[in-house]
């Protein structure tokens, strides 16, 4: 609501937002104001095969921003790291579409002394670690913010069904196809799911393969010996 | 792009306006230079400072029909109001649609001309060129006639920035609410041109004995905690001293006390008795005293830096800026001879915006009440219907603090640490919150949703904020109360100046106002309505109470709760001078 005092300057600007003015559609008395040679436009000059002296395209000279070093693209990401982790109560996020980009394995989530880990269980350490590893399938989520973890969603053991687990499955499948949210109901004892009531664009997938993404992920959290510093904590060895 | 194929741009005539001028700390601005180009004919005009004192306005229309476009525009209408120009009717500020734009987003450049036009992947002078024609500027009164025309050049070469930044914006700004930040640029100036009045004599005593005076109100409050070794806060101490106490004290990840004044803040909340020991690390931690911009006729003069802030609010220099060191300071705000000031605040401003916005019935009528808190207190049966804040003032300022907190979106652990209770009491007291006013709850979680959905939040008046790639949900949270809490500063502060109204401060949630003394109980009544209004305009129709305190020459201006201080330095300082 504009106040009274606003309304006559607000309310005439908004008039004039919505009607032309008076110079509107006129014809075109001078070229761009970015054209350093005042009577030729840009689109005439590249078309132009004979250039008289260098300075008459001075746009084609010209440093583009992040030629220059200044503005977009100055810099990149070269060491990223990818959380392994749940998607967040209030972030909502899709799930990569592709068979391809998920992977079902073991996995230890650390969760002692307000640790809040996951590790890569490898294959020769299975056995060694049983009732410690949890089923998950691995699977890439990107958030609206554009950030992308992997999402560890735990697989039933043995059967058992949990309505929490069953519940996330449903989300997981619902972010492959829309922007979804979970945020965990202690009353119901399950997560509520929601999607957003506009439409969002779908997120664009980095195009980088799954082994990339994982090595990523889980740099530094691969479980592959009886040294590793999880397997002596357990052990009592640490 | 030419300016006359931008569809949208609803002005017969664009003038893209810089100008130059010397700023000495808490002095007014002192024109250099200005150059202005139309950016539809294209024709710049350059003017020095002579020209300039011979013209009796601008010499471009700044009707209605016309734009004026400038980079943080406040300074230049500084310089229409210092040369006694009527001022433009319509002003474009790319500064604030530029932070519009991008608030939230991670910047590489920065929030300048140049970060704004690199941002864009416009070209334009290097920031090191930049800073040796400003120093040319500041630090001298008369120049060359090949240094006048250097320092033209520099003007016109941000005019030039400005005339490639406008068509760059223009299709992204929204034009009726560009327009009012343009209108707010005015009364920015009109605010840092009056600046707050100070008593310079005391200001200049405090200021020549500072350092001795430093050392004797270390000695005189120390004695009491024993934590200082010299002019130096000795931490192992000040553990000892809590440890003797039994006093839980917050630490950062590795392990060491927390020291921040907001630490004390928290801290001073539950065991006053550190109150003293905080007031002291805030006058000589930050130094701040030395710093304040105060001008040659008593009035403490500085950027307010508007939309500075992510939530749009003003975020001045707290060194420079009166209202920005220890409390006990603002005692060197004293009101010249024959006038008089006024302090007045919004009361209870966000929790206002949060029962008008969310259309909580029961915490508008909770802020009706004229005190939300005990309104929280009965309504969550925590006290009985007919409880008063001296009956049951303990459990009020409990509510105060979850409802406060719940705006800041504080959780239950933050909560119990701050009350003093524990976590579980804590989630019980957010319960009772949740319960009372569902509406509100239900409004928040929808507005921090839709927000991590769309990637943006947006205040009534349309200042914008990305949500950015690692959103802090608490600030998602409170970005509605605080955005709408300065569009109804904004507001207020257009209305005021308008109407001739000395505001000499915009603070927080509140204005200093100055007046003669036979007028300063009219204009604080015209004031207060004014911003009533303001309030109105935000909430669509929720009345906000405003309150005021007046001090009328020859007192001085005391913040609540910091005249014991006050008096301790008062006292300190004959003491230092007559030892000296």
């Amino acid at each position: 609501m504009t106040p009274a005092y606003l309304k006559d300057r607000a309310d005439s600007v908004l008039d004039e937002a919505d009607s032309p003015s008076e110079d509107e559609g006129a014809p075109l008395q001078r070229p761009s104001m970015f054209n350093l040679n005042p009577n030729i436009g840009t689109r005439e000059m590249s078309e132009v095969n004979v250039q008289k002296s260098i300075f008459d395209n001075l746009d084609a000279l010209r440093l583009s921003s992040s030629e220059a070093g200044v503005g977009a693209g100055v810099d990149r990401e070269v060491e990223s790291t990818i959380a392994v982790r749940r998607p967040r109560p209030r972030e909502y996020f899709m799930v990569h579409p592709d068979p391809a980009m998920s992977l079902t394995t073991a996995v230890v989530f650390d969760r002692e002394e307000m640790r809040n880990d996951v590790f890569f269980v490898a294959p020769n350490m299975r056995d060694m670690l049983v009732g410690e590893t949890r089923p998950v399938l691995l699977v890439p989520a990107i958030t609206r913010q554009d950030v992308m973890f992997i999402w560890p969603l735990p697989l039933p053991v043995d059967g058992r069904q949990n309505d929490w687990h069953e519940r996330a499955r449903l989300a997981l499948e619902r972010g492959k196809a829309r922007w979804t949210r979970m945020a965990a109901d202690m009353t119901l004892g399950t997560y509520r799911l929601y999607e957003p009531v506009e439409g969002q664009p779908d997120p664009v997938w980095p195009n980088r393969p799954l082994e990339e993404i994982l090595k990523v992920a889980f740099a530094g959290k691969v479980i592959d010996s009886v040294d590793h510093p999880f397997v002596r904590r357990i052990q009592g060895r640490a | 792009m030419d300016c006359r194929q931008l569809p949208a741009v609803p002005f017969k005539n664009i003038y893209a306006v810089d100008f130059e001028y010397r700023a000495d700390p808490g002095e007014r601005p002192w024109p250099l230079c200005m150059v202005v180009k139309d950016l539809l004919t294209d024709a710049e005009h350059r003017y020095w400072r002579d020209a300039l004192l011979n013209m009796r306005a601008a010499p471009f229309d700044v009707s209605h029909d016309s734009l004026v476009v400038a980079y943080s525009a406040s300074a230049e209408i500084g310089c229409f109001l210092e040369l006694d120009w009527p001022l433009p009717m319509n002003v474009l500020d790319l500064y604030a649609e530029h932070r519009v734009e991008t608030n939230g987003r991670e910047l590489l450049c920065g929030n300048g001309l140049l970060g704004a036009l690199a941002c864009r992947g416009l070209a334009h002078i290097d920031a090191g060129e930049k800073e040796t024609m400003r120093r040319l500027v500041i630090e001298r009164f008369e120049w060359l006639e090949s240094e006048k025309q250097a320092i033209l050049d520099y003007c016109a070469s941000d005019v030039a920035g400005l005339a490639a930044l406008f068509p760059a914006m223009a299709p992204m700004i929204d034009w009726p609410r560009a327009l009012l930040r343009g209108r707010f640029a005015a009364a920015l100036a009109h605010m840092e041109r009056a600046g707050v009045p100070i008593d310079l004599p005391l200001h200049q005593r405090l200021v020549a004995n500072w350092e001795p005076l430093k050392l004797a109100l270390i000695t005189d409050v120390d004695a009491e905690f024993g934590i200082y070794d010299g002019a130096s806060f000795k931490t192992e101490r000040f553990a000892r001293w809590l440890i003797e106490r039994d006093m839980p004290w917050p630490r950062l990840p590795s392990g060491r006390l927390m020291l921040d004044d907001e630490t004390f803040k928290q801290q001073t909340m539950r065991w006053p008795e550190l109150k003293r020991l905080r007031e002291l690390r805030a006058s000589l931690g930050r130094m701040r005293l030395t710093g304040l911009a105060v001008g040659a006729d008593a009035r403490n003069r500085c950027s307010l830096r508007a939309f500075m802030a992510a939530t749009g609010r003003n975020q001045p220099s707290n060194t420079e800026f009166i209202f920005g060191p220890a409390k006990w300071m603002r005692g060197l705000i004293r009101p010249p001879e024959g006038w008089g000031i006024a302090y007045i605040d919004f009361a209870a401003q966000e929790i206002a915006i949060a029962a008008a916005l969310s259309a909580d019935q029961r915490m508008a009528e909770a802020y009706a009440s004229s005190d939300p808190y005990l309104a929280f207190a009965r309504e969550a049966r925590l006290v009985p219907a007919d409880a008063t804040i001296e009956t049951h003032g303990a459990v009020r300022d409990r509510c105060k603090a979850v409802m406060l907190g719940v705006n800041y979106g504080m959780a239950s652990n933050a909560m119990a640490f701050r009350l003093g209770v524990t976590p579980i009491e804590a989630r019980v007291l957010l319960q009772l919150h949740r319960r009372a006013y569902p509406q509100f709850w239900r409004w928040m979680d929808q507005s921090v949703s839709r927000a991590m959905a769309t990637n943006e939040m947006m205040s009534v008046f349309g200042w914008r904020r990305h949500v950015g790639r690692t959103p802090k949900i608490p600030s998602l949270m409170n970005f509605p109360m605080q955005a709408n809490g300065a569009e109804m500063m904004r507001i207020a502060a257009i209305a005021a100046t308008e109407a001739g109204i000395e505001v000499v401060a915009p603070v927080h949630d509140a204005f200093m106002i100055v007046a003669p003394l036979h007028r300063l109980d009219e204009d604080v009544a015209r004031m207060r309505a004014m911003m009533t209004a303001a309030g109105r305009a935000v909430t669509a129709g929720l009345d906000i109470r405003t309150e005021a305190k007046m001090v009328r020459w020859p007192d001085r201006f005391m913040s609540e709760g910091a005249e014991a201080m006050w008096l301790r330095v008062m006292a300190l300082l004959d003491y230092v001078e007559v030892a000296q």
